[in-house]
């Protein structure tokens, strides 16, 4: 515990003083910020000319949900966001440590690997909690607009969505990262990987029942929806920590062997 | 203290330890030592828990590196040929996090990092960045969390590699320091700082131990004779014949080296001392002595010996 306490507090600090960091960060809120401003006026001209018209024509005014109408793009963008980032985020973790020989230090210490890795782990998903965090700001803003009348069940159970999902593939991302020393490639296989494993389900359409089933199950994007609507199902949960822990393991078993793979 | 057990190590096919056996007693420095790509590093590297070996065993303390791996790393303490430093943590961070992993308890952390720090000459370095750290300097923060945790074992691959002469004999005093209580295995292609550090060798070439004794048996073990340096000034065409009709020497090389200075390289056995000898024959002849002396085998002489069979 203590060791992988000491892995995770390496971490965390080598992301922030590193500039990437903040680069991504920045980057996220900007496009983040951009697309839900962009949500947001529509909102706000679409509820304006609705009561327009209905003082015009003196009929009653429609109610304009704000969480379908920006709340819901806004988490969709994120997540999507998410997936282009995150690579950039896992690329380095045990990439750089076999490039910088320093996995030669952490494998010759009293320290087993699944220490390392649950150091590492958790070190990014910080990191991603806190990017997720900023985004906050929005959803002030949406409560601010709204008058109070924001539904927060939906706010609450979409930041847990776009959590798992964030768990799923920083896990997939460290295994990639595992895989090779150049941190390049590293980001750029993870990318494809989640890339192919958030589209699955468009494919899932061309294949006959009932292997279409199984494909859309595999599918991350088919586990999210319902998290944007509000409903946090026992089974969406389980897929995404079983995923999270699949590609943990078999990141656990790559570093464990190339002791004698070498 | 380590036994090593016909260990044999293969990088797919290409075989980089050929049933190597050795053992290191308990507070003895040992020099590895051997041309490029002759294996040490690799045996290196299975001892330290790094690599898994193909075959043979390896064991530390009475520890086996394979079932007792957490044990074994417990008990060393290595320096990898390129020292692993995050290069973006100070020294005193990266310490303190060699020290964490390497099980240090709270308590005792930063005086064990003090103790290095101080020993390895780097408080001026304290709070720099890794990656601002020269070679010979980022060489001693890795002797320095190669000791961090006060292990029993030392491994250290090229340790005074970079590093500049004062601090070549300060970290040679070190290390011979470390015998006694700890125990050393170095590895070099140094040949002088094997004889000033170690009191044994092991000589591999090809993956195979080739020689494995004290300094002075290996000396010992090559064949007697005694070369000797002369270098004399002045003209003469008798010196040569003279000199090889001395009673024990076996041979004499000429060089005429530059206007009136000659150098004789002589072969002569080691039963008899032919130094005064040769002496008297170039006074005789009228000549200055300008150096006479006794180049004896020196370690060089014994690798090439043994590993160029
Ligand atoms: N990862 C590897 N994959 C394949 N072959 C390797 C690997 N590492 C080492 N070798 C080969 O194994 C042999 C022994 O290498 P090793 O690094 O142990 O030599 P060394 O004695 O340390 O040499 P040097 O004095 O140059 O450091 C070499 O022929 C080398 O080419
Ligand atoms: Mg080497």
């Amino acid at each position: 515990m203590r060791n992988a306490l000491a892995v995770y507090v390496r971490e965390i600090k080598s992301y922030f003083v590193s500039p990437i960091l903040y680069i991504i960060a920045t980057v996220f809120m900007l496009v983040v910020g951009n697309s839900f401003k962009d949500y947001f006026i529509r909102f706000a001209m679409m509820t304006m000319q609705a009561l327009r018209q209905a003082t015009n024509s003196g009929g009653e005014v429609p109610l304009f949900n704000i969480n379908s109408y920006v709340a819901t793009n806004m988490f969709a963008f994120m997540n999507y966001m998410f997936l282009l980032i995150v690579p950039l985020l896992t690329m380095r973790l045990y990439a750089e440590e076999k490039k910088t020989g320093t996995m030669e230090l952490l494998m010759t210490s009293p320290i087993t690997t699944t220490q390392v890795l649950i150091g590492k782990f958790f070190s990014c998903l910080t990191i991603y909690f806190f990017m997720m965090s900023l985004t906050i700001a929005f959803v002030v803003i949406m409560m601010i607009q709204s008058n109070g009348k924001l539904d927060w069940g939906p706010i609450f159970s979409s930041y847990l969505g776009t959590f798992l999902l964030g768990s799923a593939i920083i896990s997939i991302g460290m295994f990639f990262s595992s895989l090779t020393e150049n941190q390049i490639i590293a980001a750029a296989v993870s990318l494809s990987i989640i890339m192919g494993l958030w589209l699955l389900i468009h494919s899932a359409r061309y294949i006959t029942p009932p292997y279409n089933d199984l494909i859309s199950y595999f599918s991350l994007s088919d586990h999210l929806d319902s998290f944007t609507y509000g409903f946090i199902g026992i089974n969406h949960i389980v897929y995404f920590i079983s995923m999270t822990v699949f590609w943990l393991v078999l990141t656990g078993i790559n570093v464990e062997s190339t002791r004698w793979r070498q | 203290m380590i036994e090593v057990d016909n260990l044999t190590k293969y990088y797919g096919t290409k075989i980089a330890l050929d049933k190597v056996s050795f053992t290191v007693r308990k507070g003895e420095v040992l020099g590895f030592l051997g041309p490029n790509g002759a294996g040490k590093s690799t045996a290196m590297k299975i001892i330290t828990c790094y690599l898994s070996p193909t075959e043979g065993s390896v064991k530390v303390d009475g520890l086996d590196v394979f079932d007792d791996s957490l044990e074994v790393r417990k008990r060393i303490g290595y320096l990898p040929e390129t020292p692993p430093l995050y290069l973006d943590m100070t020294v005193k961070n990266y310490l303190e996090f060699a020290a964490k992993i390497k099980g240090v308890d709270k308590k005792n952390l930063q005086e064990s990092v003090d103790t290095v720090v101080d020993k390895c000459g780097l408080s001026q370095y304290y709070r720099s960045q890794c990656r601002a750290l020269s070679k010979g300097f980022r060489q001693r923060v890795g002797i320095a969390q190669a000791m961090v945790h006060n292990p029993l074992v030392l491994i250290l691959d090229e340790p005074t590699i970079g590093l500049d002469p004062i601090q070549i004999v300060e970290i040679r005093h070190l290390i011979k320091s470390f015998g006694g209580e700890h125990t050393v295995v170095l590895s070099t292609h140094i040949l002088p700082e094997v004889d000033m550090t170690c009191e044994r060798v092991i000589i591999i070439n090809d993956g195979t131990v080739v020689a494995e004794d004290t300094t002075s048996n290996l000396r010992s073990r090559l064949p007697q004779t005694e070369q000797i340096y002369l270098e004399i000034r002045g003209n003469s065409s008798q010196l040569l014949s003279k000199l090889e009709a001395i009673q024990g020497i076996n041979s004499v090389n000429e060089d005429k080296c530059s206007d009136n200075i000659i150098i004789y390289e002589i072969k002569a056995d080691n039963k008899t001392d032919v130094r005064p000898e040769i002496a008297k024959t170039v006074i005789g002849e009228n000549l200055e002595l300008l150096q006479l002396k006794d180049v004896s085998l020196t370690l060089e002489d014994i690798f090439i010996n043994v590993t160029m069979k």
